[in-house]
């Protein structure tokens, strides 16, 4: 908590109030990174912003525009977005704000004026999935519709090799791959049938699956789940490639589903023990001993 | 402030220089140009009391069942709601016996919610039953442009279940004048205060049917000539809404305690929840709870997908059982995936044993725990999921915690 500031205006409050939040929110955060902090200025939600915009907009009786929004709606909002970044300082320090913002869309639509507006100028967009929340897949954010531009960025990849090591991004590279392919194979699947396609679409449907249960699923009620540091996410990242880079022996469909269903189920109580505790390495026993079972040797 | 014009009630919205805009609750008609305007020199007001327990009111306070005036203390409505550092962190569950409540949108004293119905749908049922199962010491029931049948239901369940002397009721019917509606969840909350405020009660206000006082609104300002905003709905939409749905406050045990919960329904047209009205009423409240009438068992359920409880996961593991969060996701993940059994069994493919497994359990689980006319407590809720998974699943294909597992799954 000492470290947090935190700006309250609730729904209730003037909307003249509701309205200024987030640019008192960053002329604090802008003060910080004058004295050479990095600071994080997080905004729920942008989208209670714009409507604070949209109704003093309607107040000075201006022609509504899109939705009735302001017709500046997206240059406001792209002026705000800017005042994020990376500055260096009279002393030759450096200092930040680094902006998040929620945005929340009616009906999940996005091609509605806020999301648009946002999604022109942030370099980073989480897309947060209803038929994912519906699946209790959470956190609920779509892998393939979600991204970061910045990891195009030659520093960035300078700086995560240094920090991880020159394979993360190329292996994240391929997790997304698997993604989308498991996300093609699925689809064929709904219009083919399980009979329909060779047994390697699913396995290559269920590899997809162990990395979404996985990596990209977790336990928020979970003290341990919830919770993962950089060092466990790159341990568990390339257990479950080397799962996926391997070919197995199926005879199937029926048996890959099966299979894969308690190859996940292990890792996922893997994701449930303390790191490298005693609980933990026993499934990761249990899991080789799995993987033994079906893999064949390159 | 408030007004009489040629007796009728009025409230005055707007003042330019020496230029009054009143606004008449009962409409317009029949005032001559040389109507006599009385102003009252208060704003709106109901007057509380312990008196106001069991009883029936229009939109002005006024006793519509036949019974006496109430003695008590007169308070202006529409008063400010609570200063946020007031007050305590909302973590009480209020049981309603509805699984598709407690289990999977866990209500919580001090949160504010809607349903998100169509017109077809038994939303004022489900309120009523929600209202005569949840551990509440009042509740308040403002009815805005409900039907006369409705009304009737409502009076009938409460007296029916011994109940009228913890219901207040404020009810404007379909017949009765619009605008009207405006001062009715003004008034339920003045009531609702009163009992949490000054007498430390856990309240619960519902609110049907918000559609149809946002309705109300826009005629105001339309008549106004403001320039109407998305979907023909006044400009300041967003912060009527909030000024209603914020009143909901759980007060720390430290000043007493007491708290306001508001359960409100919302009409939809045509399921659309773009539309400004649910589009704006869901930014302020905490989660939206969904109907469905599930066709497999042809009854109605609180639908475990669209539906979500924002507070949940301050009482779920918490103050109920530890398997809640991990059984009430891993059912749900089930659900859906007979979801998709369905659909591929719709469009003519071979179901595996999974799929039919899975279609099964979602049979037995909408039937025995999800259906609104089950009544059981989370306990039993939580068991009975353990009991189905166990019939229907091999502990790998749920994907709960092993040390749960070990603990719950049925012992064959």
């Amino acid at each position: 908590m000492e470290r947090t500031i935190i700006i309250a205006n609730t729904s209730n409050m003037p909307v003249a109030s509701r309205e200024a939040s987030v640019y008192t929110s960053m002329t604090i955060a802008e003060y910080y990174r004058s004295m050479g902090l990095r600071v994080l200025l997080m905004a729920d939600s942008t989208s209670r912003w714009a409507q604070a915009l949209r109704e003093m907009s309607n107040r000075l009786e201006e022609l509504p525009g899109q939705d009735a929004f302001p017709m500046d709606l997206s240059a406001i909002i792209g002026a705000f977005y800017a005042r994020a970044g990376y500055v260096y300082l009279n002393n030759g320090a450096t200092g930040s704000v680094t902006f998040l913002g929620t945005v929340s869309p009616a009906g999940g639509n996005l091609k509605e004026p806020v999301t648009e507006g946002t999604k022109k100028v942030a370099r980073c967009f989480y897309a947060l999935e209803q038929a994912r929340a519906d699946r209790k897949r959470y956190p609920a954010v779509n892998p393939i519709d979600s991204y970061s531009k910045y990891v195009e960025y030659p520093e960035f990849e300078e700086y995560i090799s240094k920090l991880i090591d020159k394979d993360w991004l190329p292996m994240v590279n391929d997790m997304k791959t698997y993604l989308q392919r498991g996300k093609e194979i699925q689809e064929q699947i709904n219009i083919l049938g399980d009979d329909g396609v060779p047994v390697d679409y699913h396995e290559a449907f269920w590899k997809s699956e162990v990395i979404d249960f996985v990596i990209l699923q977790q336990d928020a009620f979970d003290k341990i789940d919830a919770v993962c540091p950089l060092e466990r996410q790159q341990y568990m990242l390339r257990l479950v490639m080397d799962i996926c880079k391997h070919d197995y022996d199926f005879d199937n469909f029926l048996d890959v589903i099966d299979y894969f269903k308690r190859v996940i189920n292990l890792c996922k109580q893997m994701n449930y023990c303390e790191f490298h505790s005693a609980e933990f390495e026993d499934y990761r026993k249990k899991l080789d001993d799995l993987l033994a079972e079906k893999q064949i040797a390159a | 402030m408030a007004a009489t014009v040629n007796g009728k009630l009025a409230q005055v919205v707007k003042i330019i220089g020496d230029e009054v805009t009143l606004q008449v609750f009962q409409g317009t008609e029949g005032i001559p140009t040389n109507a006599e305007v009385v102003f009252l020199g208060k704003a709106p007001s109901l007057k509380v009391s312990d008196q106001l327990a069991g009883r029936f009111f229009n939109a002005y306070g006024e006793p519509i069942d036949g019974g006496p005036a109430i003695e008590g203390k007169e308070v202006e409505i529409g008063g400010p709601s609570v200063n946020p550092v007031r007050r305590k962190q909302p973590s009480e569950l209020i049981a309603t016996g509805i699984a598709g409540i407690d289990l999977n949108n866990t209500l919580v004293s001090g949160q504010k919610i809607p349903f998100f119905a169509d017109p077809d749908q038994p939303y004022n049922q489900v309120m009523a039953n929600v209202a005569l199962r949840a551990e509440a010491d009042k509740i308040i029931l403002g009815g805005m442009g409900l039907t006369n049948d409705d009304y009737l239901y409502f009076k009938n369940v409460f007296s029916n279940a011994g109940v009228l002397d913890h219901i207040v009721s404020f009810v404007n019917t379909t017949e009765n004048p619009p605008v009207e509606r405006l001062l009715i969840p003004d008034m339920a909350l003045t009531a609702a205060e009163y009992f949490a405020v000054e007498k430390h009660e856990k309240v619960l206000v519902l609110l049907t049917d918000m559609t149809l006082y946002a309705d109300a609104l826009a005629i105001v300002s339309n008549r106004m000539d403001q320039i109407p905003s998305k979907d023909s709905m006044p400009g300041s939409l967003y912060s009527d809404l909030a000024k209603i749905y914020e009143k909901a406050v759980q007060f720390p045990e430290s000043i007493g305690g007491g708290s306001i919960t508001i359960i409100a329904v919302t009409t939809l047209s045509g399921g659309d929840i773009t539309h400004a009205i649910p589009d704006n009423t869901g930014y302020i409240t905490e989660g939206q709870l969904y109907l469905r009438r599930d066709s497999e068992i042809g009854k109605v359920i609180v639908d475990p997908f669209r539906s979500l409880s924002r507070l949940k996961q301050l009482v779920a593991g918490k103050k109920t059982r530890e398997d809640h969060p991990q059984v009430m996701n891993a059912a749900v993940r089930l659900y859906a995936d007979a979801a998709n059994a369905k659909t591929k069994k719709e469009n003519g493919f071979d179901l595996t044993d999974y799929d039919n497994r899975c279609l099964d359990f979602a049979r037995d689980y909408s039937r025995e725990i999800l259906a609104i006319d089950v009544n059981i407590n989370t306990v039993q809720m939580l068991d009975v999921a353990w009991t189905l998974f166990g019939k229907y699943f091999k502990p790998e294909e749920v994907n709960i915690k092993a040390a749960l597992v070990e603990k719950y799954w049925p012992k064959a």
